[in-house]
């Protein structure tokens, strides 16, 4: 347990000083073989690496990723804000509700919280900003909405815990809906008071019933895509990974032929961008791996089980331990690598004391999309500041409000399973 | 030098076609084995083998590419704030720790993939050791591209 706080810690110093994490993790990885007393053969590392890179149904990853970047390229992003826009822009602190609700909108076709707030911040944050918001209201918002992309279907992170916790893709995404609407609610709550106790947003004017209606219908084949995606998933037409690959055509044929904004010229340039940035995440969930199946040989699974065990934790008590750490683990760890670190050590000790694992995974999801916004790491976090060119600080003053909203929703998705899991107690 | 800087554009170039086509292939293939299990009835039992292989060798092909690329995830906040000097230091930090593991990776990823070599994957007969062979590739055209930045300073935009 020492020996692998040490190489955590290793880990944190390195990544700090700017080395990219990929190396950082594999410099801890291969520091716990040799500081560990028993003997490792590198080859056997690298060979957990593989197979943390390998498995036919992480393809899923790239391809929602390309997914995500064709509906953009290809117009689906911005008639969804449009929809949002023509159907709730008139409430006070308009501009926010609809900075939230495309967010939601945006979560239903894309698996990936950071593609989420690029979509929409690149859109909302200059609106918000020429309505009198500032820059830092506006990234806050943008960068806490975003996370709802990964709670809503579909999701990267759930496809990747069902795979470790051996649970169903389907369950996880069914148990997605009711938190990703709760975070979505509190936030457009937190924007409608705001809109009025700072007088930034009046609301603009309502849109006619002809205008929303015309917004309505050029948003359909936008608005069709989850309900293709998930009813074939749900409907077993296709697994979660062929589910993706449906998803890259389904978006080609609506930013081609129906919207006509993507040009067959931008695909090569977007499937080339879309393959690096996964070949960096699949990379990280590889090292992860690595890292992880060291923790696994030296045993650290088996005496956190054992402590916990004496400690004598009820199952709420253990899930409260569960937010508190995985909240401080998320400032520093993105979601992925988290989940890969953590679920190894929390699967074994929730079968033990009867948390049900698609609940488990899904707050342990809850919980570390709240970590993409926490200063000083996070990915939504950092596109936001990016595109609204705000200070850190300033953004982290707006964001507290904003997290203590986060922090009751996941209290509520944690302490109340038999509201949020209803969808999959249902279909059960 | 001039050699140096233009097979690296090059190399960039080669990685960039093998990305899109192997991935944009890969999606085709698996979108593919859908339609083929509804409309004909039949179901590609090689699609997941292949799809394992290439996802291993787009994985590593592409992280090199990042490397290139500078796309790989990291906490930029100290090297943002620091001063020219310290600046400098940590970019020699940074390049020579991801030298290091690629070192490694290159060197007991070769031992691992020559092990592999004699084992078949079971629909496609395909040696296991091809696939690993993915990561030492990867990593020897990794300090290929952290080689020209240390020898010839950042790369123009690509």
């Amino acid at each position: 347990m020492t020996l692998f706080l040490t190489t955590f810690l290793i880990f944190m110093g390195i990544a700090l000083l700017g080395v990219p994490l990929i190396w950082a993790l594999m410099v801890a990885t291969f520091a716990y073989m040799q500081l560990s007393p028993n003997f490792y053969v590198e080859e056997g590392m690298l060979l957990s690496f593989i197979g943390g890179v390998e498995p036919f149904h992480l393809l899923a990853v790239p391809m929602f990723i390309v997914a995500g970047e064709i509906m953009v390229a290809g117009g689906v992003g911005r008639r969804m804000i449009d929809f949002a826009a023509k159907a709730l822009g008139f409430l006070r602190g308009g501009l926010g509700v609809v900075t939230v609700s495309s967010s939601m909108l945006f979560a239903g076709v894309s698996g990936s919280a950071v593609a989420d707030s690029a979509a929409v911040g690149s859109v909302m944050i200059p609106g918000m900003q020429r309505r009198g918001y500032t820059k830092e209201f506006a990234a806050a918002l943008v960068a806490v909405a975003g996370t709802i992309g990964i709670i809503i279907p579909p999701s990267i992170p759930m496809v990747i815990f069902a795979f470790m916790g051996n649970v169903s893709v389907k369950e996880l995404f069914l148990a997605g809906f009711i938190p990703g609407l709760l975070f979505g609610g509190g936030l457009i709550l937190w924007c409608m008071y705001v809109g009025k106790a700072r007088g930034w947003d009046p609301g603009g004017e309502r849109a006619s019933a002809d205008e929303l209606l015309r917004a309505f219908r050029d948003c359909i084949p936008a608005l069709l895509f989850p309900l293709v995606i998930l009813g074939g998933i749900f409907g077993g037409v296709f697994t979660p990974t062929e589910a993706a690959a449906v998803a890259v055509f389904y978006a080609l044929l609506v930013g081609r032929y129906v919207y006509r904004e993507l040009a067959w010229a931008d695909v090569p340039r977007i499937l080339r961008d879309s393959f690096v940035t996964s070949a960096t995440v699949m990379l990280v969930i590889g090292a992860t791996t690595a890292f992880a199946w060291v923790m696994t040989m030296e045993g650290v699974p088996m005496d956190l089980v054992g402590k916990l065990r004496g400690w004598n934790l009820d199952k709420w008590e253990f899930l409260l331990a569960v937010n508190i750490a995985l909240l401080l683990l998320g400032i520093f760890l993105e979601p992925v690598p988290a989940l890969i670190l953590t679920a190894p050590l929390l699967l074994p000790v929730a079968r033990g004391l009867d948390v049900d694992p698609v609940h488990l995974g899904l707050v342990m999801i809850c919980n570390l999309a709240i970590g993409l916004f926490t200063p000083p790491v996070g990915g939504t976090l950092f596109v936001a500041a990016k595109i609204a060119n705000a200070r850190m600080w300033g953004i982290t003053r707006e964001l507290a409000p904003m997290f203590g909203i986060c922090c009751l929703v996941l209290a509520v998705i944690t302490y109340f399973p038999a509201f949020v899991m209803a969808p999959v107690y249902w279909f059960r | 030098m001039r050699a140096l800087d233009a097979s690296c554009a090059l190399l960039g170039r080669a990685l960039d076609l093998f990305l899109v086509i192997g991935g944009g292939g890969l999606t085709a293939v698996v979108m593919a084995n859908v339609i083929a299990r509804y409309v004909f009835n039949i179901s590609l039992a090689w699609v997941n083998e292949m799809g394992e292989f290439v996802l291993l060798w787009l994985t590593f092909l592409g992280g090199a590419r990042a490397v290139q690329l500078g796309a790989h995830l990291a906490i930029t906040e100290l090297v943002d704030a620091a001063g020219p000097a310290l600046k400098r230091v940590l970019f020699w930090i940074a390049e020579l720790t991801a030298a290091a593991v690629l070192l490694a990776m290159l060197v007991w990823g070769f031992a691992l993939s020559r092990q592999m070599m004699g084992q078949t994957l079971s629909v496609t007969y395909i040696p296991m050791g091809l696939a690993y062979a993915s990561m030492p590739v990867g990593s020897v055209f990794g300090l290929i591209f952290i080689a020209r930045r240390l020898i010839l300073g950042a790369e123009r935009a690509a």
